[in-house]
């Protein structure tokens, strides 16, 4: 299924559910982690350093984070720049990716996981069923595609 | 096909469906004026170099390979100043053009990034310049991007800085009518292609064909799901295919850094210094991309603050660097013969030194407002005969910010930038 397919099939669920009732509940003084609500843009540092914990789920070593910081700001083309620590980071044979198989089995759960490993908020029912598509027309993408696809996207450099 | 394959063919294509005018001279289109030469390598002889060790010659003749001249160094510090390979070029630097010996920086704190910014700018400045952000005015690389007709991609012009710290901000200005989307491409290549670096930072992720487009929708999907608050400055933009090139060009200098093929390329012993790094560097990229706009800068003789004899040692360093670019230059298809070198120091160093002696017994050099000296320096302009006076001398009073309007003349977008407070460096053209 194409993107645009499968974005045509999500908008037309869109327009039958908003036919319906809504239901509204009440969430107290919780704020939802919704995309509009990241504000702020992270700056270089916070971005690398953010980027590493992601991955490695350990605080970034001070000389990672000294070469980081060295290629960033040594490089006027930072969207370039980006990319490539990026990719540095994601091609480290110490970085431990979700399996083909592992994510065959729960497409739903290593979707969710990564919404909440990088944009820390919940994936939409929308957004579910949109990756959920494309895992299963393209068997070929793998975590690390995935990774940076959403590390290399606009929500990601905000927080 | 690969992504690149696919890029370049569509791009073959484009331009054979759109026919565009070739000039007799090969370009495919006219600039908006006159031009004298289609590219420009300016470099900033920086760090603060006064007119007596350089021109002046009061060492003896320190930059051998750029200046006339026989008189043997001072005896009291010639054994500080390191033996360079013989110039490769078969004459002095400044018999291919023009040698300007009354430049003043005429105004404006009497600091390095101030005269960087005078020289690149073209505009004076004033102690309110600010070192945390962009210069308010255009520079140079936004000048010619904007007003140069066709317009031309960042990949067309390069800031090498020498430092990673403060004189990156160069590559644009804040100015709301220019700013990020008219910048150069900035890069300060000895920190960028230090080892650790140069091992750590991997291109390899490369998406070919199917894949490449796959990853962008993705990527689209999620950015259309997101209400950007501010907008992004990503620094100066390069378009898909441009910034292909200058990665494939950047891991080929990083491989050949981590197999230790670039530990002192030009044998330079006992070692190369930063400077003559920077324009090894420089030399790369002119070889890659041929820009029509370089510029790139010194800065080892700052060194004169602490050690004058060093000070006189990285000059004569710099020399050699400087004509190993002409060189380069010469030795470069697309630049030949249609190149103009400028080189400049940004600001001169004080008549009166300061209190320490370094191990030859001279006094070090600082470089305060208060001393005439400090603002005196000289000007080489140096291009084809055709084009470029050649061996000639000007005594007349310039600025360093006559730079500017001069790289805007030679490259013939003058008619259609703001004035500048400089003049058009004109004793210059043959």
């Amino acid at each position: 299924m194409s993107i645009a397919k499968a974005l045509q099939i999500l908008g037309l669920t869109l327009l039958i559910s908003s036919c319906q009732r809504t239901t509204i509940y009440d969430v107290g003084t919780q704020t939802p982690n919704i995309p509009g609500q990241k504000n702020e843009l992270k700056d270089d540092l916070q971005f690398m350093t953010i980027a590493y914990r992601d991955l490695y789920e350990e605080e970034i070593p001070v000389s990672v984070l000294e070469t980081m910081r060295k290629a960033y700001v040594s490089f006027g083309d930072k969207a370039l720049v980006v990319d490539e620590i990026v990719q540095s980071l994601l091609l480290n044979p110490d970085l431990e990716l979700p399996t083909q198989q592992e994510i065959a089995d729960d497409p739903g759960a290593f979707i969710s996981q990564t919404y909440k490993r990088f944009f820390l908020r919940d994936a939409s029912d929308f957004e579910l069923a949109f990756w959920e598509s494309q895992l299963a027309e393209d068997e070929s993408l793998t975590a690390q595609d995935i990774y940076y696809v959403f590390m290399t996207s606009s929500e990601y450099k905000y927080y | 096909m690969d992504r690149r394959s696919f890029l370049k063919k569509s791009a073959l294509g484009a331009a054979g469906m759109t026919l565009p005018t070739i000039l007799p001279s090969g370009r495919l289109f006219a600039a908006t004026g006159a031009r004298r030469a289609n590219h420009v390598v300016f470099c900033l002889f920086a760090g603060g170099v006064r007119n007596m060790e350089s021109i002046l010659q009061n060492e003896g003749n320190l930059m051998p390979a750029m200046l006339k001249g026989n008189s043997s160094i001072s005896s009291d510090i010639a054994g500080g100043i390191t033996p360079m390979p013989g110039s490769p070029l078969p004459k002095a630097l400044q018999e291919y053009g023009t040698l300007f010996t009354n430049i003043k920086f005429s105004d404006g704190p009497t600091g390095h990034f101030n005269g960087h910014a005078s020289a690149i700018t073209g505009q004076h400045t004033t102690e309110n310049l600010s070192l945390r952000t962009n210069p308010p005015f255009p520079t140079v690389f936004e000048l010619y991007r904007k007003h140069n007709s066709p317009s031309h991609a960042a990949k067309n012009a390069w800031w090498l800085s020498h430092s990673n710290s403060l004189y990156p901000l160069l590559n644009h200005s804040s100015h709301p009518s220019y700013g990020a989307q008219y910048a150069a491409n900035q890069i300060a290549p000895n920190p960028f292609f230090q080892w650790d670096v140069s091992v750590n930072l991997r291109h390899e992720l490369q998406f070919t064909d199917q894949k490449a487009a796959t990853i962008d929708e993705l990527r689209s999907y999620l950015d259309s799901n997101f209400r950007k608050t501010y907008s992004l400055n990503n620094g100066v933009v390069n378009n898909d295919q441009d910034r292909e090139q200058i990665v494939s060009w950047l891991k080929g200098i990083q491989d050949r850094v981590v197999t230790g093929a670039l530990s002192n390329p030009w044998g330079v012993q006992p070692y190369m210094n930063g400077d003559q790094y920077n324009l090894f560097f420089a030399e790369e990229l002119m070889k890659e991309f041929q820009p029509e706009l370089l510029v790139v800068n010194l800065f080892g003789v700052d060194v004169a603050h602490d050690e004058y004899t060093e000070y006189c040692d990285a000059l004569h360093r710099a020399d050699y660097g400087v004509a190993h670019l002409w060189d380069t230059i010469q030795n470069t298809p697309g630049m030949k013969d249609d190149t103009v070198l400028i080189v400049m120091p940004e600001i001169g160093r004080n008549e009166t030194p300061n209190t320490i002696v370094d191990q030859y017994g001279r006094p070090a050099l600082d470089h305060t407002n208060g001393d005439p000296m400090a603002r005196d320096v000289f000007c080489m302009v140096v291009g084809p005969p055709d084009v470029i006076s050649q061996d000639s001398i000007s005594s007349d009073l310039g600025a360093t910010v006559d730079v500017v309007p001069t790289i805007a003349n030679i490259l013939g977008f003058d008619t259609d930038m703001p004035s500048l407070p400089g003049n058009v460096l004109n004793a210059a053209f043959s």
